[in-house]
């Protein structure tokens, strides 16, 4: 009973010494697992001109529509075969990691600062700026998204800035809602009304005493923004209006490979399974992290 | 009374909130108040009295409709935040609720040594040992500081927020229902610890409960609060044991007593109180006073009188003489 209680001590200890957050989330298998195959796609892409065995726009004449490595037809010079232009699939998909994880990365970093900024001001200071931005956010979420995008696409023409503004611009209004309600309850709480009683400046309270609990919603919505915008830019990129033609991109390949899917499937389906594979892992690290964000979560 | 000797001085102070359709919910409705250096005065009154509006008024964490609060001499009322940030730290309160006094997110070193750094303080490791001093003088082992406050219990984590309050050496104490949210037990330790923090420190406090009996435990002078308005102020003693407001008669017999002489007829007060949103015109009390009223119960406002030294009382019947 007493070895059991000291056990306990020193196992509360160690918990309560170690920066929790960390040890939490390496604790959740399927968060490491995740994180892991984000980090692999994230490597692939950053590493993708040492790695990949050829150029991506590198067209092979004598070898088009080449099966991958494991089907009937296909060998180890193409490992994942080839498209109908006979460009190596393996590197183009590598290639568009690195596409789909910078418009994801800098399209959700954008969005994130720009709302939650917004909504902390609007949910602290209330008033004409929360009455007027609040309107502004009423309006965009009236715009269907996709169609708003694809209208600016058509008349821009592919390219990489009006693609993240184009994502950008309605993103935010996500960030800005979650924000903006969790600051309404969080400056009431009493110990942002202590803070103001102990003489702390507006700018400490914000980002010293609010922010820290309302970024775990926050985040886990910045995960699930990511993997919305990836699926996006894939979706106007198979339309034809996303990517630049010339930047090899996930969604592009896609539907470069919807003519042959009967005859050469992979060439579609090769680049559709890193999209869900990226997706899917970014999602998982997500609840991850939000686990762990959350002191409660530590023992 | 010596001006230098008065921490608080709450003057004619009103707060009024505006309530659907153009009305006003009177929360505190004209209150005169002084709390004088190394005193406590406690603050009784039933829940939606105005008590804690009050406790948060006096240290301007509230904007007031009307009135004055002078803090140590100075007119605090008109003060801007700029100007008001130096002399927060010297005002300190401590909050009912132990769960959302305190940031989930922060270690209790961190939470009791962030007064010391909004005060300047930069070297780590001083804090900490200030930090370590303050939870040794509230009951709490030092070795917990990195903890954060969920791994503590609710009267240990309204011992950090008493640690918290001490951490500049306030002047004065606001105590906003300290122990409301607490076990009995546990209510009994946190007075025990306040009673041991006023002789050590001979703090000035405001002490602000619902419950007269846990107000007596810790002060010299007792505010009784109706609607809005004090009806009774005076020496701790004299109010418990001679009331001499019918509403605070009402409240002294509420208390539960072992072998409580039954002798004539116990007050039971019949109804509720009244909206402070339509505050009854006259005495606020009249609706439900137990005593033979007189016509200006219904027409004048009482206001507080001394009927005894020291010991004043807002009742037109001026019980007690």
């Amino acid at each position: 009973m007493s070895q059991a209680a000291s056990e306990e001590e020193a196992l509360e200890s160690v918990a309560a010494t170690t920066p929790g957050m960390v040890r939490l989330l390496l604790g959740n298998r399927v968060a490491v697992v995740a994180g892991v195959v984000v980090l692999a796609f994230l490597a692939m892409g950053l590493l993708a001109p040492a790695l990949a065995p050829y150029e991506p726009s590198e067209q092979h004449a004598e070898a088009i529509r080449v099966a991958p490595f494991w089907q009937a037809g296909g060998g180890t010079r193409f490992l994942l075969g080839t498209d109908g232009l006979g460009r190596d699939l393996l590197s183009r998909i590598m290639y568009g990691a690195r596409v789909s994880i910078l418009l994801g990365v800098v399209v959700v970093l954008l969005t994130l600062v720009v709302g939650a900024g917004l909504g902390m001001v609007a949910g602290y200071f209330g008033g004409w700026f929360d009455a007027v931005m609040s309107r502004v956010v009423d309006t965009l979420l009236a715009f269907p998204f996709l169609i708003f995008a694809l209208a600016i696409m058509a008349a821009t023409g592919p390219n990489l800035v009006a693609l993240v503004l184009a994502l950008a611009f309605k993103g935010w209004v996500d960030f800005y809602r979650v924000a903006r309600g969790d600051v309404l309850a969080a400056r009431e709480a009493d110990y942002v009304t202590a803070a103001r009683g102990l003489g702390a400046s507006t700018p400490h309270i914000l980002m010293s005493e609010i922010l820290p609990n309302i970024l775990p919603p926050l985040i886990v919505l910045a995960t699930l923004r990511m993997a919305t915008i990836i699926i996006a830019e894939a979706s106007l990129s198979f339309l034809g209006i996303g990517v630049p033609p010339r930047i090899p991109a996930w969604g592009t390949m896609v539907a470069d490979g919807r003519a042959d899917v009967a005859s050469a499937w992979w060439i579609a389906t090769l680049p559709g399974i890193a999209i869900l594979l990226l997706v899917l892992a970014v999602n998982l690290f997500g609840e991850g992290l939000r686990d762990a964000l959350d002191p409660r979560m530590r023992k | 009374m010596n001006e230098a000797a008065t921490v608080l001085q709450i003057e004619d102070l009103a707060k009024h909130f505006p309530a659907a359709r153009g009305r006003l919910v009177r929360a505190v409705d004209g209150v005169t108040l002084a709390v004088k250096r190394g005193e406590t005065v406690g603050l009784v009154g039933e829940s939606g009295c105005g008590k804690s509006t009050l406790g948060r008024l006096a240290c301007r964490l509230e904007e007031p409709t009307r009135g004055r609060v002078v803090f140590d001499g100075v007119d605090i009322t008109g003060l801007e935040a700029r100007e008001l940030r130096p002399v927060r730290p010297r005002m300190q309160m401590i909050f009912q609720d132990p769960f959302s006094s305190l940031n989930p997110h922060k270690t209790v070193e961190q939470i009791v040594g962030l007064p010391l750094r909004i005060g300047g303080a930069r070297d780590r490791s001083a804090v900490r040992d200030r930090v370590a001093e303050l939870l040794r003088v509230v009951g709490l082992d030092p070795g917990q500081a990195h903890r954060f406050p969920h791994q503590f219990s609710g009267g240990q984590r309204q011992r950090i927020g008493i640690a918290r309050a001490l951490a500049c050496e306030p002047e004065l104490v606001i105590a906003d229902e300290p122990v409301a949210s607490l076990d009995v037990s546990i209510q009994a330790q946190i007075l025990e610890i306040f009673r041991g923090l006023q002789e050590q420190f001979r703090l000035t406090a405001l002490f602000i409960s619902h419950d007269i009996s846990v107000v007596s435990h810790v002060s010299q002078r007792i505010a009784v609060m109706y609607l809005g308005k004090i009806v009774e102020l005076g020496p701790a003693q004299a109010v418990i044991q001679e009331p001499l407001h019918p509403y605070t008669r009402a409240l002294v017999a509420a208390v539960p007593r072992i072998e409580r002489e039954r002798k004539g007829a116990t007050t039971h007060l019949s109804g509720d109180v009244p909206s402070p949103m339509a505050v009854p015109p006259g005495c606020r009390f009249h609706t439900r006073c137990y005593l033979d009223q007189r016509p200006e119960c219904r027409s004048e406002e009482p206001e507080l009188r001394e009927l005894r030294p020291l010991h004043l009382a807002a009742c037109h019947l001026g019980v007690g003489e």
